[in-house]
């Protein structure tokens, strides 16, 4: 029985080892959920894969893949069955745990805003294109975001 | 910024956080080819894996007994086996396209189908790990369809089925490429029918343009959009980069311009886009992917963010013709915030029903991020919430490539239908008084239960109530803990 593997499979491969992990981190943050982050991460690749010789970034093409699936899976039935309400909370330091929970407790598009900014450290045009709004928008989201974090956690 | 600002704050939480995702084996696609381990809670448990190859050959690993190569020139392949006791042959035609048997324990058509004839099962193997998706035949209801997507430890009625002896199956490994015609054949090997499918990948071109044909309805397959004329042709007005996956194509009154929701694989972001099917031109307008056209088909309803508040979605009106804004509709209700996630009109075009994510604040009971229903009149743009906490509708909703009636209001009724439930209705006084509420089995297994004739419902306290067609709700377990599954 014979194989040949042709040359997008093998940088697919190397694109995979490099980002998967960083992507599913990405989108467990924007989902709370690992299962899905993985599903995500997965599908992401899916995607990129039949036109990887035709994307210029494919890093760049990932992340905001991630960030838009992460968008659409909120809904999503299948998703919405599984998924609870409030994140899974590995046990955290007591000061993270407060910022983390405060998170979720933000409108899902600011805490995207914030998790894109400050953990894929997009900045504000990155943002904007991954979130497919504006660039006065994605301002305005992690503006809010900010604010509302801070008044709960100075409180 | 110092180490004690909100933003190095919020840096460090989600460093923290991502640092405790458990670090999954990070195979590449290629490790694909590893037998899974039986027993193990996937679709296609002993899945068939592939590797494409420059000469276009797909391996194909059944088992450790059987196994086939394909190549481009294979057109037909006849399969048997044995499953629960029963003979099952399988057969496909066309490049790309290979089948195999399904393992032991694999959800059984006949209940996939609701005692139709056959379901075959699309997969495409990544990483390890195999999304799957199904095509269901009928022979009482010609015509093949897609089912949602399923991917691996999705909790899906499907998982419920047993393997019946009924009933033949198909597992077609697909490429992006992909495309053949499926042959579904009973126990006797005589032909149940046969389905085509092109699996367009974002490089399929056009396949035609409508000309003076008429249109009879649109609809979205393997990332294209296709309309069948009037005389029963079926042709792919556009290539197969239409990535969204929510919402179905709408034929305007013009007969020609199908409005769609759209998103391509260079630039992921949802659209609404108006295309020609005469000629394939089209235009389009950002939103937020919610897409409801009114029965009229004069009024386009889209999401789009309400810019003064930076998060919360509204609907906003546009003629269809030319995607100019007629109106804006918040959705907020009280101090309520939220996102819109889906919007049918009512049959009169005079209003809409809307389901939102709710954000709840101080003053709103709404539980957080649950999915509700609300409302709008058009004319008054004003919005009255209905179901504070609508998952147990949207658990067993339909596909969202729409071949189902989905939900929507039928005067003082809301309706929905499902692959199983045709046109279930129930009244919106009756809504009000459901049971059903949080604190549910997280797997949603017990949560709501499609039946021929009804539905089961869990409320509070793990109460079991069947829901019949005519609305009537009756208690049929106090206890649903200290019982077995229905």
């Amino acid at each position: 029985m014979e194989l040949a593997i042709v040359d997008p499979a093998i940088r697919v491969d190397d694109l995979y080892r490099l980002h998967r992990s960083r992507l599913a981190r990405l989108a467990f943050l924007l989902t709370g959920s690992a299962e899905i982050a993985d599903e995500l991460a997965q599908e992401a690749f899916v995607r990129l894969w039949p036109r990887v010789d035709e994307i210029r970034d494919p890093a760049a093409y990932l992340t905001t893949t991630v960030a838009n699936l992460a968008r659409g899976h909120w809904r999503r039935l299948a998703v919405e069955r599984r998924h609870a309400p409030v994140p899974p909370g590995p046990a955290l330091p007591a000061d993270v745990d407060e910022v983390w929970s405060q998170l979720w407790c933000l409108p899902e598009r600011e805490r995207s805003a914030l998790v894109l900014r400050f953990y894929a450290d997009l900045d504000i045009a990155g943002v904007a294109k991954a979130m497919g709004c504006r660039l006065g928008t994605a301002k305005s989201l992690v503006h809010r975001g900010l604010a509302h974090l801070k008044e709960v956690l100075e409180q | 910024m110092n180490d004690t600002s909100i933003e190095a704050r919020i840096a460090r939480t989600l460093q923290e956080v991502a640092a405790r995702l458990p670090d999954r084996d990070a195979a590449p696609p290629a490790a694909a080819t590893r037998r899974p381990a039986r027993g193990t809670r996937t679709l296609v448990a002993a899945a068939a894996v592939f590797i494409v190859s420059s000469l276009g050959a797909y391996l194909l690993t059944v088992d450790e007994e059987r196994s086939v190569m394909l190549r481009p020139e294979v057109r037909r392949v006849l399969l048997t086996a044995e499953v629960d006791g029963s003979e099952l042959r399988l057969e496909t035609t066309g490049g790309n396209c290979v089948v195999v048997v399904l393992p032991e324990g694999f959800p059984s058509a006949e209940q996939a189908c609701n005692g139709s004839d056959a379901i075959a099962i699309k997969a495409m193997n990544w990483g390890g790990k195999t999304r799957v998706s199904t095509l269901v035949w009928g022979r009482a209801d010609p015509g093949a369809r897609f089912s949602d997507v399923i991917e691996d430890g999705a909790t899906s009625m499907l998982y419920e089925a047993r393997v019946g002896s009924g009933a033949a199956f198909l597992l077609v490994i697909d490429v992006p490429a992909a495309s053949g015609t499926i042959a579904v054949l009973d126990q006797a090997g005589s032909a149940i029918g046969q389905a085509t499918f092109d699996h367009g990948g974002p490089n399929r071109k056009p396949k035609g343009t409508l000309g003076d044909r008429r249109i009879d309805f649109a609809y979205r397959r393997d990332g294209a959009i296709w309309v069948r004329t009037t005389d029963g042709q079926d042709i792919r007005i556009t290539d197969g980069t239409e990535n969204a996956s929510d919402g179905y194509p709408f034929v305007l009154p013009d007969g020609h311009t199908i409005v769609h929701s759209h998103a391509t694989f260079d630039s992921p972001v949802d659209s609404v886009r108006a295309t020609d099917a005469r000629d394939g031109s089209s235009r389009e307008v950002p939103t937020q992917s919610m897409l409801a056209v009114s029965p009229d088909g004069r009024t386009l309803a889209v999401s789009a963010i309400n810019d003064d508040s930076g998060a919360t979605e509204e609907i906003v009106l546009l003629r269809a013709d030319t995607f100019v804004e007629i109106k804006r509709i918040g959705i907020g209700v009280g101090d309520t915030v939220g996102s819109i996630a889906d919007a049918v009109w009512d049959a009169d075009g005079q209003g809409l029903l809307v389901e939102t994510r709710c954000c709840s604040t101080e003053e709103s009971p709404t539980p957080e991020d649950h999915l509700r229903l609300v409302d709008v009149d058009k004319a008054a743009a004003t919005e009255l919430p209905r179901v504070d906490d609508s998952r147990w509708i949207l658990a067993n909703r339909a596909p969202s490539h729409g071949q189902y009636p989905a939900l929507r209001r039928v005067g003082a009724e809301l309706q929905w239908g499902t692959l199983r439930l045709q046109g279930t209705k129930i009244s919106f006084e009756l809504i009000a008084t459901l049971p059903a509420d949080t604190g549910l089995d997280d797997e949603g297994a017990l949560y709501l239960l499609a039946r021929r004739n009804g539905l089961w419902l869990v409320g509070d306290g793990h109460k079991l109530f069947e829901l019949n067609a005519a609305g009537q709700l009756k208690l049929l377990l106090d206890d649903v803990d200290s019982a077995s599954t229905p």
